[in-house]
């Protein structure tokens, strides 16, 4: 199960954030600052999985924007398929907004209803 | 004025703001405030749209939950949909206006518009509460079967999230979600098939019964999402189907050879790995499609298939492969990933053999080298070379000196483990010996970087002292230079003294056993080793380690009664004959027994039936206990903590768990002779002082059978004992309150064919000699009809009754007669233990003919031991007088323990309640934390002729009752 979807850019901006369980505004904060930071900190020759606390963390880069999945560590999830995942997303949002740039997330609402979810 | 402002332009302030943003931010919240007054719904929803943003950005929205609803019951649906994306960011199951929410739901389901409706089931699936599921789910049911598959889709995927929050909710829905996987719209289909996938992983064996529906599926589809899904839920049902993977090997086989989606095939080969069994064909091509996976370029194919590669080492241990997958498995160890490398590490852990295992080490000590936060490779290699006691290693020299080197590493954290294994191998390996004590010499004698720094870890130091202190017969011929370097080492390396204390011990002695050793290994060097320790153990006397200076103290004395004579020390060499062995897991077992642990100190006493007291039947929630329930503040106890299965212990009347309040269960009458053995007293006396320190609850039982003076005879009932400064007499509660206790204790004495007889002990009267019983009686076969209940006793007389005869109901018996009191003379009971009224139960039942038909039914009437108890009132002093005066008499003795996981906020009142149900009067010595009591009782005077079976107690014999309660 997907946890949250985050759209975090290079300077670590949050610019997307849906979660699928509840967490306190203080504990996404923190959460969203720490996971941009261990993605920042690895480079293209590493891969794109990452174990950080109780979830499964695939991610990948575009450009300047960082597409993070978060999903929970316990059951096993198909990291491949979670890649696909976004690079579909990706290509729903480019559909929409003709060539999509982090401006366009930033301010539409129309993205949330584009997050229909496995 | 109130200026309307976009979101986009908000988005736009907030980047023009740089460095203040929040001062931006909090006047746009102030606009906000303002905003959401309006009447104005457009300019109401944009105000949420902005707060649903600000959100995002970590800013509380709680405060506008109500305005939100508001928003979502507009008309327009650009309006509508602010308020639904601001209600599934920010509404949780603690938002008091979500219940506002349900109507809006159902108003929306039956939108025109599809999206609209769509919008709706989304926040739903967001924000659902169990309550809110309750209302709702028939309209989704109904949208279920919608003639729109962007609508199926939603509802099926928002009917997960609402199972999760309402379970019930999933047995109503189950038929008509498995219709859907028969839904011709591909969305639809994933949507079930993954929803079903979610469903299965809390509890698989409910949907094997979709296994031909999601077969065919698998067959059939073409999607690569759905295959991923499909194959995740044949792995979580093929452990429990045995026919399942046979059937599952052509599709699985089929996907394997066509799919072009690396993800599907992964899955494949994950799903083949965890269901197949070994050796079959599918496997073979699992693996070898999985070695393509490690080779690969893409970083993540080879992540994958290595933490893959780690389950199938695992399964299929014998038929894999390994030496090339060890290369390949080593050159991975390099990758500069964090998360790749542990897994690589992990695996080669599992794949290392005897044989590859010196070159993998060699590889791993290289990296280590290289990466600086190394642990993960040196922490591999012990664990590797630890496995089996050492299987891996064939060449322990070179072992050993691989250690060493690790242990040269200052800050590794293995540091112990290192030494340990040093010491451990030495210990087991006799041929390895000189070798290591020349190594650890050689260790300790290196080189220091700077002044004052050991070039070795701590725990190393230690592991070397010791060898050379224990080993030194092992050293090279002559050793002469060896003692002496050895002993100068342990002795005035400046940086000793900085060490913790163990290690300075272990030095010192290791010293010490060198020169004591000397005489026989290196006789030339005595008078040296004698000049070294006579020189710088004083230093080590003057240490503020008291452990330290004591060793150096006696090391030093030793030296100087011996001095340097040869001979002398020779004598000695007695203090060091015993060698060590390595001490087997299992060695205690070998340890021949003085006494027989597995025999019980005391002699347990037999469990007798339990004197339940009637609870209320599940099964059957109209039975007569049910009405009778009692409760008597404790209960939550027995219902959490389910009493121990053991039945002497649940049946022993002081077993605080459950049945003391009842006040039901039995003690041993001491009718057994006091027959007293001394060895028994000795344990007890040892058993005593275990006792002090269990944390526990504990309750110990001494039943005295003293003749001859003791204290006065059962006299005074309940009066306040003569307290001494600590102790004082425990709250028992008043009188009412205990018969209104003692009113709910019914349990069940007769269930026969027909009929079945409750009864319920009350206190005895002291005065006029009487045990009142309770009695009804309850109907069990309702088709017949049954009259004239009564019991007749014949072993006491029973007040006011023609012969005994007690009449439960005249006339035709309804569902349950109503109480009867029976006063029986309570003068024959003389021993407090169990005793089981024989009467006879009379009735008729009329058959079909209509003809009345009388019935005899032997009863035995339970009477418990404490109902033949009277409380005794006695000080401390006066009860050690007792015990002390009547010491050879403690003639049984039982204890046992009782926990309480739940609190129990007033133990005294508890314990009181206790011994007033069971007629004991009782003193509490200490209060705080820790607490003890002690409850008294003495039997009823005995003045009739005692009935048959019951021996006299002696007059005067005391029931004494020990409780001590820890809490932890």
């Amino acid at each position: 199960m997907i946890k949250f979807i985050l759209m975090v850019n290079k300077q670590g901006q949050t610019r997307l954030a849906q979660y699928y369980e509840f967490l306190s505004v203080r504990e996404r904060v923190t959460l969203e600052g720490e996971l941009i930071r261990k993605c920042l900190s690895r480079s293209e020759s590493q891969c794109s999985f990452v174990e950080y606390r109780d979830y499964r963390v695939v991610y990948r880069r575009y450009a300047s924007l960082y597409f993070i999945v978060g999903i929970d560590n316990d059951e096993d999830c198909n990291e491949l398929a979670i890649l696909e995942f976004i690079h579909t997303l990706v290509e729903t949002l480019d559909k929409y907004f003709e060539n999509v740039c982090e401006l366009d997330i930033m301010c539409e609402p129309p993205v949330y209803a584009q997050l229909e979810v496995c | 004025m109130v200026f309307e402002k976009s979101l986009t332009a908000m988005v736009k302030g907030i980047r023009a703001h740089r460095g203040n943003e929040s001062e931006y931010i909090n006047t746009s919240i102030a606009e906000i405030k303002k905003e959401i007054q309006s009447t104005n719904m457009a300019t109401k929803s944009m105000a949420i749209l902005k707060l649903a943003y600000l959100t995002m950005l970590g800013y509380d929205m709680t405060w506008a939950t109500f305005a939100v609803v508001e928003v979502m019951s507009t008309n327009r649906f650009g309006t509508k949909r602010p308020g639904y994306l601001a209600s599934s960011i920010s509404f949780t199951e603690q938002t008091a206006v979500g219940l506002l929410t349900i109507n809006l739901f159902k108003k929306d389901f039956g939108s025109q518009s599809q999206y609209e409706t769509g919008m709706a089931i989304n926040c739903l699936s967001n924000i659902c509460s169990a309550e809110i599921s309750r209302d709702i789910i028939t309209d989704l049911m109904s949208l279920l079967s919608s003639s729109r598959a962007y609508l199926r889709k939603k509802t099926v995927l928002c009917l997960y999230r609402i199972f999760l929050k309402d379970p019930p909710a999933l047995k109503t829905c189950f038929p008509k979600l498995k219709d859907r996987l028969g839904d011709e719209d591909q969305g639809v289909l994933t949507a079930t098939v993954n929803t079903f996938l979610e469903l299965a992983r809390k509890n698989a064996r409910n949907y094997l019964s979709l296994v031909p529906q999601l077969y065919h599926i698998l067959v059939k589809t073409t999607n690569n999402w759905l295959s991923i899904k499909l194959l995740k839920v044949f792995q979580l049902l093929s452990p429990l189907e045995p026919r399942l993977p046979a059937k599952l090997v052509e599709p699985l086989t089929n996907i394997l050879n066509t799919t072009k989606a690396q993800s599907v095939e992964f899955e494949a080969i994950r799903c083949v790995v965890r269901t197949m069994p070994e050796g079959t064909a599918i496997v073979a091509l699992a693996i070898e499609k999985l070695q393509v996976f490690l080779n690969s370029s893409d970083r993540n194919l080879r992540f994958l298939a290595l933490d893959l590669y780690k389950e199938v080492v695992e399964k299929f241990k014998a038929n894999t492969s390994l030496t090339e997958l060890h290369d390949k498995v080593l050159t991975s160890i390099e990758e500069s990933d964090v998360t790749a490398r542990r897994v690589a590490l992990q695996l080669l852990d599992r794949i290392v053999n005897p044989s590859n295992f010196q070159e993998a080490v060699q590889r791993l000590l290289e990296f280590s080298r290289k990466a600086m936060p190394n642990d993960e490779f040196i922490g591999t290699i012990l664990s590797m070379a630890a496995r089996d006691r050492y299987a891996l290693v064939e060449d322990f020299a070179w072992y050993l000196l691989i250690l060493g080197e690790i242990g040269r590493n200052m800050d590794s954290s293995y540091g112990s483990t290192v030494a340990e294994q040093f010491v451990d191998i030495c210990v087991r390996v006799p041929q390895v010996r000189p070798y290591a004590v020349t190594l650890a010499l050689s260790l300790l004698d290196a080189p220091a970087e700077a002044e004052n720094t050991l070039s070795l870890c701590t725990p190393m130091v230690g592991a070397c002292a010791w060898l050379l202190g224990e080993y030194n017969g092992e050293m090279e011929k002559p050793s002469e230079a060896q003692f002496l370097s050895g002993a100068k080492v342990l002795l005035t390396s400046r940086s000793l003294q900085v060490l913790d204390a163990a290690t300075q011990t272990q030095c010192i002695w290791a010293a010490t056993k060198l020169y004591l050793s000397a005489p026989e290994h290196a006789p030339a060097a005595v008078p040296e080793l004698h000049e070294l320790l006579n020189s710088h153990l004083p230093s080590f006397v003057r240490s503020t380690h008291l452990d330290v200076s004591e060793r150096a103290t006696l090391s030093l004395n030793m030296s100087s009664f011996y001095k340097a004579d040869a001979a002398g020390i020779a004598a000695a060499k007695d203090l060091l004959a015993e060698p060590l062995l390595p001490v087997k897991a299992d060695a205690q077992a070998q340890v021949p027994l003085s006494i027989d642990l597995e025999e019980p100190f005391f002699v347990v006493e037999e469990a007798q039936a339990s004197f339940m007291p009637v609870r209320a039947d599940p099964k059957d929630p109209y039975a007569l206990a049910s009405t009778y329930k009692d409760d008597l503040g404790i209960l939550a106890a027995r219902e959490e903590v389910p009493a121990p299965a053991a039945a002497a212990a649940t049946s022993s009347m002081y077993y605080l768990g459950s049945n003391t309040t009842s006040a039901t269960a039995e003690t041993e009458a001491p009718e057994a002779a006091p027959e007293v053995k001394d060895p028994l007293a000795q344990m007890r006396e040892r058993l005593e002082a275990q006792r002090a320190a269990a944390p526990k609850y504990q309750v110990m039982r001494e039943d005295v059978a003293a003749p001859g003076p003791g204290p006065a005879g059962p006299g005074p009932s309940i009066g306040q004992a003569p307290a001494s400064s600590s102790t004082c007499a425990i709250p028992i509660p008043p009188e009412k309150e205990l018969a209104d206790l003692q009113g709910r204790l019914w349990t069940v004495c007769h269930r026969g064919q027909h009929v079945a007889v409750y009864v319920c002990v009350r206190s005895p009267h002291l005065r006029k000699r009487q045990i009142r019983l309770d009695l009804r009686c309850e109907r069990l076969d309702a088709s017949l009809e049954i009259a004239d209940v009564a019991l007749q006793f014949s072993q006491v007389q029973v007040e006011s009754s023609v012969c005994g005869r007690i009449v439960l109901c005249s006339g035709p018996l309804q569902q349950r007669s109503a109480k009867v009191k029976a006063n029986l003379d309570s003068s024959p009971f003389v021993a407090p233990g169990v005793f089981d009224l024989r009467c006879e139960l009379e009735y008729t039942v009329k058959n079909d003919g209509g003809e009345a038909e009388a019935q005899k039914v032997p009863v035995e009437l339970r009477l418990p031991a404490t109902t033949f108890l009277v409380p005794q009132a006695l000080g401390e002093d006066a009860m050690s007088d007792y015990i002390s005066e009547n010491p050879e008499l403690l003639s049984h003795q039982t204890s046992q323990a009782v926990s309480f996981e739940k609190s129990v906020s007033d133990l005294p009142m508890l314990v009181g309640r206790c011994a007033g149900l069971c007629h004991f009067h009782g003193i509490q010595q200490a209060s705080g934390q820790d607490m003890k009591f002690i409850l008294v009782a003495a039997t009823l005077p005995a003045t009739a002729t005692p009935l048959e079976g019951q021996s006299a107690a002696p007059s005067n014999a005391l029931v004494i009752c020990r409780c001590a309660a820890l809490v932890r």
